[in-house]
């Protein structure tokens, strides 16, 4: 019949192990014995001893019966599966695949050269001990390479295996009473052993010197739950390199280490002093310590290590240590244990320069800069220990220590932490970290307004400043924000911050007072009259400068230039309205000369008088229709022009028609079209006298002004 | 006992109206046997936890993070950036990266999408009812996708070929990478997607499949070659209508089914893929 | 009072003018109009309001009862053409209408009984707008609107008498024939596309089903059995003409071919004479 796997289970050395499948497979070597006559035959002869080898895998648990025969070259390994046993098996190889959040899983293979004892035995009382086991999973492994010659630094590695193998064959000799009971041989000859581990990562350059470079890998086995910790190692040089790119997949490389020696596993028993501070000589003994390969101080190196004997080495402690475990390689494997450590205090000589505004670099000298994980900018300010993304710092050696200024230091003293030494220490002086403006808002305004600023290391602010007028009152709402009172006065100008240290620092751009127009005086103007505009915040920085200081104001359109009146005070522009304005709004104009402020005073146009320039053409003949125009100012809400003799013995009143009225351009006023209307036939008779008369306009208010143009009527 | 009206689900802090939605959580576990013993020694993990998400909801064409999700896969930089879905049901949160999106549209019906992620992650959160934080339906059904309102091609000129029905599915490759010591992946990388068109119409043109044909050329798109799903509110020509759109420029032609059954016509049903 | 009360209270049926297509329908007994719309409430996880999308078909249907008078307008539409329609209180105001686009023919009954004016029953299904539709929305109602507006049918008056019904059947020369049914099934189709509320097209799932029932008083009808199926079935032509009263015209005419009868039913009582129902059956391809 058919067992299953439940009945048979497997024990090494007498202890138990998981095991997922095991395969026995030995055979003798018969040769048919053939002569040259007969080239056939049905007798045998037996030419070597039975071999059997034995494939097992099993889940790794700790305290692996198996492991520590890759070290060793005596002691044979028994093994019992389910009643059948070997009493003389051999380690051939070993070997673990390990990829990431699965179990860990051993496969070896054992040799033996003797007959398989026993029967199978399904009354085997399964073993209840193994339900104490912890599978290790990789997820909870840790897998370290170490860099001898310090080149790569690889990390990230995604899978990992290990192989230890070695040529194993018996050794007969004649005459020693080899038969069929005792098929064990003189001796087993271990040859040639090589430990090849290998790895995928993601470091992709083409680094790999001729020789080979020095790398340690060690993979520690731990349980998160149990004080399970073992470990394989492997220290040799790496022997090949794969850079593999396929489609719908990573990019990986294969980095390859082979070690081709094996000893007895190092061991620790003591060190001596127990407590010594980092740069000073530490002593290890133990057992097989004659090949180390690396000596760690938890994470540092050693500075140097001497193999005093088998027994015992001594290294210096490098002058960053924390206390924490020695961590030894050896060709035999990888052992920790346990060191402390006194440290020497912190202490910080300088700090340059002694102020900085935020993401400046400062440098800090001092003594024994090491495992310093705060870099303080005032107390209890955690300014730069590489927690944010803005302060930061790096430790240049034990004595420099390279730091950017914090959006959130003040003016205090700079203390550096070593949160795993337990030490501090502070700077002899304060440094300053200037207050910095990066925007506020708005940027244009009028005295009294609040506006927010934003920027870094505000906490220790003493005083706001628009062109360097004192804010009546602020308020520093937190380190990166205050809110100030535009002041009265002249506020045109940069924002600046004095912090304690005395410090000023200015905003990169202006703040813009509001222009503002309250009124225009009088409101009544007629054309050429002086006019005054009262508002706020006139000034040269704020105005469209037409050269001169005179400044651009529209009235209605009509543009022309004012000065500043009684400019101390920015409140008022002086100047004409220009003959062409129109009732209507006055606007003041930004320095752009384009766009204009948003406050607007309004005024009216009265009418003013008249004053006619030229009249085209300046003649006509007796009997004539008259066509032609007049040029001058005040044209507007003309109603009629007037031809008056010398002696004023008639006057043409009403007899022209303003036809149109349009602008010529700004310098030379308005036009008027004049034509005989249809009525005009019946004033011919007027028309009929020769003789020159002035030209004159009729117009509300002013009526019949004179003028200095004449118009002449010839005999025809 | 939270009830379906009181069960938040959220994707990129926007509600969506979704019919149903599952969270499923796997880890990866196998027993563990051993020679010898009897019964299974236990169980244990062989591979990360990863978990599923699946939603379908009612399409709103004037936004949808999905087809966001899909338009940043096509133009944006998504070698170095792994477009990232957070979902939220009844309070249970994870962070997902979206596996396959799809919908169907038929003739005088709402159009409704599915959508699946995986989250590489640990799900965080608490089953929890709604706190009103979240708002539903925000364009009062006004921008709902619907069969009225789905053009192959251009909308003025969907009709001169008649589409009776049109699936669209979207599925994309992600890869996340593990390093030993590690639970959780170090990395997440998007290797590769393909959208698929399935249309359904009257008229079938021969296919010299060898060479492969382009979609809009089969098509004999007049107009652009783009799949508009206007907003409901078109019918009505109100103003503010959204425009969903999907390019079939590009698909190739990957399969032509010719189908007959009675009391309906003769059904031509086009596949053509576009590899991303 | 009473007068204001009648003159605001109703629509009388006077003021009721039916037309298919252009066609004002002569002796409209009864008219049924309505619709469903296709709304359905969105439910969703985490909803707190209600919102409603169209979803599905909207259902819509006429049903249409007329005398036969004149002319059997209805008969046209087994066919695969739809036809709008529209009721009218006057035509002078074709705004004032409730009107259908796209109505298909699904049912069409004609009973003809001693003592009665033959009927016509008839059911649409409506595949287009229902209801108050104004004038401008659909050309082609529009155009048929105006018609309606300009003239009036010219059809002659013919009324049917079930006494000038000719049927072709030998066997009913000697058992009287007390009444008959023609029932024709029309099963529509409608095919619906994307971006589109109306049906691309509208197909017909034949064959159209006609049944055709008489009704006798038995003399010497023979009948048949049931085992005579199928290798032995009766299979009759039947032509069925309803004519005129006065004039003897044919109103309308139908001529079924290889016509199978599929049921036959006797009954006896003390009221009366034995009676006999005969059950034709055919089916009608494209």
């Amino acid at each position: 019949m058919y067992y299953t796997f439940r009945q048979f289970p497997i024990l090494i050395n007498g202890s138990s192990i998981l095991a997922e499948s095991c395969g026995i497979s030995f055979s003798n070597e018969l040769n048919p014995s053939l002569t040259t006559q007969k080239h056939g035959t049905s007798e045998y002869v037996s030419i070597n001893n039975i071999q059997g080898s034995i494939a097992l895998n099993y889940y790794f648990t700790g305290n692996d019966p198996i492991k520590t025969y890759i070290n060793t070259e005596t002691g044979y390994i028994s093994g019992y599966f389910g009643g059948l046993f070997v009493k003389s098996g051999i380690l051939q190889s070993y070997s673990i695949k390990a990829t990431p959040v699965s179990p860990v899983v051993v496969n070896t293979n054992l040799l033996f050269f003797e007959q398989l004892g026993g029967a199978l035995n399904t009354s085997t009382t399964p073993s209840k001990a193994i339900d104490d086991y912890k599978i290790v999973n990789f997820s909870d492994c840790s897998l370290t390479t170490t860099n001898v010659s310090n080149v790569d630094n690889i990390e990230n590695i995604s899978e990992f295996n290990y192989s230890f193998s070695r040529d194993v064959k018996p050794v007969y000799t004649i005459n020693t009473g080899l038969n069929l009971n005792n098929l064990i041989p003189d001796r087993i000859y271990l040859g040639a052993k090589q430990i090849e581990t290998s790895f995928i990562c993601d470091h992709l350059t083409g680094t790999f010197p001729l020789t080979g470079k020095n790398q340690i890998v060690t993979l520690n086995f731990r349980h998160p739950n149990l004080s399970l910790s073992d470990s394989i190692s492997c220290s040799g040089l790496v022997r090949s390199k794969t850079i593999d790119f396929k489609i719908n997949d990573y990019v990986t490389s294969q980095v390859s280490v082979v070690q081709s020696i094996t000893e007895n596993p190092p061991r620790i028993t003591g060190i001596n002093p127990n407590y010594t501070y980092p740069g000073n000589f530490l002593r290890i003994s133990g057992d097989n310590l004659n090949n180390v390969t690396s000596l760690y101080f938890e994470d540092l190196p050693a500075e140097n290590y001497y193999v005093l004997s088998n027994t015992l080495i001594s290294g210096i402690i490098p002058t960053g240590a924390i206390s924490g475990n020695i961590k030894l390689n050896t060709f035999g494997g990888y052992v920790e244990y346990p060191y402390n450590l006194t440290y020497p205090n912190i202490s910080i000589s300088n700090v340059t320069p002694i102020s900085g505004k935020y993401n400046d670099s400062i440098t800090i000298s001092g003594l024994n800069f090491y495992k310093i994980d705060k870099v303080m900018f005032g107390t209890g300010i955690n300014g730069s220990a590489g927690n944010t993304t803005t302060g930061s710092y790096s430790i240049l050696d034990g004595q420099t220590i390279q730091a950017i200024v914090p959006s959130s230091g003040i003016w205090d003293y700079i203390s550096v932490i070593s949160t795993q030494r337990q030490k501090s220490g502070v700077s002899p002086f304060k440094f300053a970290a200037y207050p910095q403006i990066q925007t506020f808002t708005p940027n244009t305004g009028l005295s009294g307004i609040n506006v927010i600023l934003s920027g870094f290391n505000f906490t220790g602010v003493k005083g706001v400043w628009f062109n360097d007028i004192l804010s009546p009152s602020y308020t520093v709402t937190h380190n990166t924000g205050i809110v100030a009172k535009v002041p009265t006065g002249n506020v045109l100008g940069y924002v600046s911050l004095s912090g304690v240290s005395g410090v000023r620092v200015y905003s990169d751009t202006y703040f813009y007072p509001e222009v503002v127009l309250t009124g225009v005086y009088p409101s009544q103007i007629s054309a050429g009259q002086r006019v005054i505009i009262s508002g706020l915040n006139f000034q040269s920085g704020l105005l469209y400068n037409l050269g001169d200081d005179t400044f651009q104001v529209s009235f209605n359109g009509a543009v022309t230039g004012m000065t500043l009146w009684m400019n101390n005070y920015m409140t008022g522009l002086s100047g004409y309205l220009p003959s062409e304005a129109q009732t209507g709004p006055v606007y003041i104009y930004k320095t752009d000369g384009a766009s204009v402020y948003s406050t607007t005073g309004n005024y009216t146009k009265v009418p003013g008088t008249p004053i006619l320039s030229n009249i085209t053409p300046d003649f006509t003949y007796t009997g004539q229709y008259y066509n032609g125009f007049i040029e001058g100012s005040e044209l507007f809400n003309i109603t009629a022009v007037r031809f008056s003799g010398n002696d004023n013995t008639f006057t043409l009143n009403k007899q022209f028609l303003i036809s149109n009225t349009y602008l010529i351009d700004d310098i030379l006023g308005y036009r008027l079209n004049i034509v005989n209307y249809t009525g005009f036939t019946g004033g011919l008779a007027y028309h009929n006298y020769t003789g020159t008369y002035e030209v004159q306009a009729i117009k509300t208010n002013y009526t019949g002004v004179l003028s200095d143009i004449y118009f002449t009527v010839n005999r025809s | 006992m939270i009830y379906y009206d009181q069960c938040d689900v959220v994707l990129n802090g926007s509600g969506i109206m979704a019919e149903s939605a599952e969270i499923g959580v796997s880890p990866s576990l196998a027993p563990i046997y051993s020679l010898g013993r009897r019964g299974v020694w236990n169980q244990t993990p062989t591979a990360p936890i990863t978990s599923n998400i699946s939603i379908n909801y009612y399409l709103e064409s004037f936004f949808d993070h999905n087809k966001n999700t899909i338009d940043f896969i096509k133009t944006g930089d998504v070698t170095t950036y792994a477009p990232c879905s957070t979902i939220i049901i009844g309070n249970v949160t994870g962070s997902g990266y979206l596996d396959s999106f799809s919908f169907t549209a038929q003739p005088n019906s709402p159009i409704m999408a599915n959508a699946s992620y995986t989250c590489f992650h640990e799900l965080i959160g608490d089953l929890q009812q709604k706190n009103n934080r979240y708002g539903y339906n925000k364009t009062n059904s006004s921008g709902l996708a619907h069969g009225y309102t789905l053009h192959v091609t251009s909308s003025g000129n969907s009709q001169i070929i008649p589409t009776y029905s049109l699936n669209y599915s979207f599925s994309a490759d992600w890869k996340p990478m593990y390093k030993i010591g590690d639970k959780n992946p170090i990395q997440i990388n998007y290797l590769g997607a393909n959208e698929r068109f399935v249309l359904n119409r009257d008229v079938y043109t021969g296919l010299n499949l060898i060479s492969g044909v382009s979609m809009t050329g089969y098509l004999n798109v007049t107009g652009d070659t783009n799949l508009d799903i206007i907003s409901l509110n078109s019918v009505a020509n109100t103003t503010n209508l959204s425009t969903m759109n999907f390019n079939l420029s590009g698909a190739k032609v990957s399969n032509n089914l010719i189908s007959a059954q009675i009391d309906d016509f003769v059904r031509i049903q086009t596949t053509a893929i576009n590899y991303i | 009072m009473i007068n204001n009360f009648i003159a605001n209270g109703y629509i009388g049926k006077e003021e009721q003018l039916v037309f298919l297509g252009t066609e004002q329908l002569p002796g409209v007994q009864n008219l049924n109009l309505s619709y469903t719309n296709n709304s359905t409430l969105i439910k969703h996880l985490g909803m707190s309001g209600c919102q409603y999308v169209p979803n599905g078909i909207p259902s819509a249907s006429v049903d249409i009862s007329a005398l036969l008078i004149s002319n059997d307008q209805f008969i046209n539409f087994t066919g695969n053409s739809g036809i709008n329609g529209f009721i009218l209180k006057s035509r002078n105001n074709i705004s004032e209408n409730i009107a259908f686009t796209s109505g298909y023919l699904t049912n069409y009954t004609c009973q003809c009984s001693i003592g009665q004016i033959p009927q016509i029953n008839s059911s649409f299904v409506i595949l287009g707008d229902i209801g108050k539709i104004p004038t401008g929305t659909y050309s082609a109602l529009k155009t048929q609107l105006s018609s309606a507006q300009n003239g009036w049918s010219t059809l002659p008056l013919k009324i049917a008498d079930p006494g000038s019904v000719d049927l072709s059947l030998n066997s009913f020369v000697t058992n009287r024939v007390q009444d008959f049914t023609v029932n024709i099934n029309v099963p529509r189709n409608p095919i619906y596309s994307l971006g589109a509320r109306f049906p691309n097209k509208v197909e017909t799932n034949y064959p159209i089903e006609c049944n055709v029932n008489f009704n006798i008083e038995v003399n010497d009808y023979s009948f048949k059995k049931v085992t005579d199926y199928p290798f032995n079935d009766t299979k009759d032509n039947i032509t069925i003409n309803v004519k005129d009263l006065d004039t003897q015209q044919n109103i309308i005419s139908y001529a079924f071919s290889g016509m199978s009868l599929y049921s036959e039913s006797y009954s006896a009582n003390i009221d009366g004479n034995v009676k006999a129902t005969l059950n034709y059956r055919g089916y009608y391809g494209r």
